[in-house]
């Protein structure tokens, strides 16, 4: 009865949008009868309420453990800790989609209710993104129902979530990707909006810039803690696998990021408008074409959902329908907001254009590594894998370029050229210096460093030169700093140099140990104290513990092996220990038959400088949001 | 110039929908396989103690795995019986049970099959092929035709095995 309740709420909800949706296209007194305002107005919103109701009571199902509920029955069992029984909504397809049309919707809410009663967007921001939010109901309440019931023979018992993804991480990570993702959808529908509407005198930039830089915080966010379960959880040693999964979620980032830039550009200076135009619609483009990669199971991945070609089908027509639709509108209007005035060349914006230009081949050489497995398998009949010497290999090149222009850009002024010397002199003096760098690090370590790492040393260093000049500066002289453009930038340059610095140093060793055993190298040694089982209420375990020496520090490490009942599935828990410049990174392997158990240890270094160096990042454009806020 | 760059925003990403439609069309269901061989010879045994003849097992029938433990088999059943009544061969396989457990069951629900195979270790099933619980083979004239993991349903029934009968 309960689960029908809900499945009834959010039919109404999809009829709600239907009408606001239809009625905010064919009333044309809007805006001139109050009543109907707020009668399209009620109607969005009572459609967002009833959704959102009709969640809480899925929640309320999940927490009672109603396994006549085929997807709760798949995904969920009783023993699970409330946590993790809540985060098993977002383990599958159907539920994760329902969060997903959920936060969309949560966004679109909010921005609805934050516009002016009367702008003159209003009607067509409303009918937008009623449509939308329709369809994607549709699409869920037909293709992906989460409440397909199991009767009358209900079981007693669920099956439980994947054990890997039990894990405080990986529960939060979804949300906040989801959260970044759609949060993509308000630049979108508000450029299209922008551009059915015509009048372009308005300046919508200032409307949407708050919205589009959270909602780039909570993308990062998602991908950094996705990285990080990865890291640790997996138990492979690495933090990004180009995977096809990761490869979608990184395409709308670099739109994105792109975007905020040009759309802070548009702001300075009127210029690269049809630029910002075109990135914020392409941003929720790729994002809706992650969704179909994704979950029409056309690629093989970790992440991939179940298989299912006509749930594709419907997603890849209906995004195809939004995307074109939106730049078919933006190719309608495209000669009346290009901007009349040509870029002056070597001014600040001409710069941006030009990253503008390499974070769209970087979005356009991934989508071609997603996508040319397929063709080839199309045509050839043949499989062929692309990987990391792939992305390494165009990103390298890309990053060289493009750090150059962003340490450059700095000596730049809007609109106007101050001349070669002045805006290479400092650059050009720190690109020798880094370059100096490179050099001595090729010196002073034995290891073999290839022409990637080279470049991601020179460019990291590079940026983070200049970023330290600008500030010695400012101690030394007071004058204006753009204190988010450093925080991020410095956060960008130490992601640049810790990833190569990371590949450089980071080594594995695998080996055997005995108890009271050890294993030496250099300076370390290791020794296996004892083996223990522990009980814990969904799983059992195995605990090593092992005493690690490596020159002067002693520390004691606990990979474990569970075994999760439900499923009968083994996880390997990592063990790391995080210092300054490197992380211990223990795994546990099986028993051999003469009783001596396999271990994988890792010395991963910069680590944890990578972690803070995506904090800055996103840091930086809090304080930007906030700076925003205050105007 | 201009008008290349507006034609090219449109026709680009039209051309790799297209494509991509292409594709999907071409996806096949990765739970379903369409084989052309023989079925493993074993010595069998029912669940009710007899012993299997090679005559049992000749012309075109269905073979079911399930179990008395096995959910998702509870709910093909319905459409099983219906395949039954329907006059259509169903044998079935029953996989890793315990024998009065697979006996109660078919008692309390109804048996669609003509007779149960009983593979306590599973390994007639390992022989197929068999990943798990339930699973359905065409099997025609000795040949394993279609191999189908998971529920099986009108749609899927239409779709995967009339074709091939």
């Amino acid at each position: 009865m309960i689960p029908e309740v809900s499945h009834f709420l959010l039919i109404s909800s999809a009829g709600l949008f239907l009408f606001s949706g239809i009625n905010s296209m064919f009333q044309r007194e809007i805006y001139s009868n109050s009543s109907i305002r707020t009668l399209n107005i009620n109607t969005f919103n009572l459609g967002i309420f009833l959704m959102i109701a009709s969640f809480v009571i899925f929640i309320f199902l999940v927490l009672n453990d109603d396994f006549s509920l085929l997807y709760i029955y798949s995904h969920s069992h009783s023993d699970l800790p409330t946590f993790y029984k809540i985060s098993s909504i977002w383990s599958a397809h159907e539920g994760s989609m329902f969060l997903w049309i959920i936060f969309l919707s949560i966004w679109c809410w909010l921005f609805v209710n934050k516009l002016d009663r009367t702008h003159e967007l209003l009607k067509l921001f409303i009918m937008i993104s009623s449509f939308i939010i329709f369809t994607f109901l549709v699409f869920l309440l037909t293709t992906s129902s989460p409440f397909e019931r199991l009767l009358p023979y209900s079981p007693d018992q669920g099956n439980d979530i994947n054990p890997i993804l039990q894990d405080p991480a990986l529960a939060i990570h979804p949300p906040m990707l989801f959260l970044g993702y759609v949060g993509f959808v308000i630049p979108f529908i508000f450029l299209l909006a922008y551009l059915i509407n015509g009048n372009f005198q308005f300046l919508w930039e200032r409307e949407v810039r708050k919205w589009c830089f959270i909602a780039w915080v909570f993308l990062t966010t998602g991908i950094g803690l996705g990285s990080w379960w990865a890291y640790y959880e997996l138990g492979w040693g690495g933090y990004w696998f180009w995977d096809p999964v990761e490869n979608v979620a990184l395409m709308p980032w670099l739109a994105a990021t792109a975007f905020i830039h040009s759309l802070y550009a548009s702001i300075k200076s009127n210029v690269l408008k049809s630029w910002t135009i075109f990135l914020g619609l392409i941003v929720f483009s790729l994002t809706l074409f992650g969704a179909f990669i994704v979950r029409s199971g056309i690629i093989d991945s970790v992440h991939a959902f179940a298989n299912d070609p006509e749930r594709g089908l419907y997603l890849l027509m209906f995004s195809g329908v939004i995307s074109i639709s939106a730049l078919c509108m933006f190719a309608y209007r495209f000669p009346k907001i290009i901007s009349p005035r040509l870029i002056v060349r070597g001014s600040k914006e001409s710069f941006l254009s030009l990253n503008n230009i390499f974070m769209i081949t970087a979005v356009f050489s991934i989508f071609l590594g997603i996508t040319y497995p397929l063709i080839f398998e199309y045509l050839n009949d043949a499989r062929i894998s692309v990987g990391p010497p792939y992305y390494n290999t165009i990103f390298a090149p890309l990053i060289l370029i493009s750090s150059w222009f962003i340490v450059i850009s700095l000596d730049a002024n809007w609109q106007r050229f101050v001349g070669l010397i002045k805006i290479l002199k400092k650059s050009l003096f720190l690109a020798i210096f880094s370059g100096f760098i490179c050099l001595m690090i090729n010196y002073i370590s034995s290891i073999h460093i290839s022409i990637i790492e080279n470049i991601g040393l020179f460019a990291g260093s590079l940026i983070l030169l200049r970023y330290l000049y600008e500030i010695i500066m400012k101690l030394i002289t007071p004058r204006y700093i753009n204190i988010p453009s450093l925080l991020s930038h410095i956060g960008f340059g130490l992601l640049l140099l810790s990833i190569s610095l990371n590949s450089i140093f980071s080594f594995e060793k695998n080996f055997q140990l005995n108890l009271i055993e050890n294993y030496q190298f250099d300076v370390v040694s290791i020794s296996l104290n004892s083996m223990d089982v522990r009980d814990a209420s969904n799983f059992q375990s195995i605990v090593a513990s092992v005493t690690l020496i490596d020159g002067s520090k002693k520390y004691l490490l606990q990979p474990e092996k569970r075994k999760y009942f439900a499923r009968d599935q083994v996880t390997s828990e990592t063990d790391i220990r995080s210092t300054f410049i490197k992380d211990i990174y223990i795994n546990l392997g099986e028993q051999l038959d003469n009783g001596a158990w396999t271990f994988k240890l890792r010395f991963n270094y910069f680590i944890s400088w990578l972690w803070f160096s995506v904090f800055m990042m996103i840091l930086g454009v809090l304080v930007h949001i906030r700076s925003v806020a205050d105007d | 110039m201009i008008n290349a760059l507006r034609l090219a925003i449109i026709i680009l990403p039209i051309v790799g929908i297209v494509f991509f439609v292409y594709l999907l069309q071409e996806d096949q269901d990765a739970s379903i396989s369409y084989l052309d061989k023989p079925v493993p010879e074993s010595a069998l045994i029912t669940l009710d103690d007899k012993k299997v003849t090679q005559s049992d097992l000749t012309g075109t029938y269905l073979l079911n795995v399930w179990a008395s433990y096995c959910v998702p088999c509870k709910v093909e059943h319905p459409f099983l019986m219906d395949l039954a009544s329907q006059e259509i061969r169903i044998i079935g396989l029953n996989y890793k049970d315990k024998k009065m457990d697979a006996r109660h069951w078919l008692e309390d629900n109804g048996s669609p099959y003509e007779f149960s195979i009983y593979d306590f270790d599973g390994f007639y099933a390992l022989d197929l092929g068999v990943t798990g619980v339930p699973e359905t083979f065409l099997i025609k004239d000795g040949q394993i035709k279609v191999h189908v993991v998971g529920v099986i349903d009108s749609k899927k029934w239409e779709k995967d095995f009339v074709p091939h009968i």
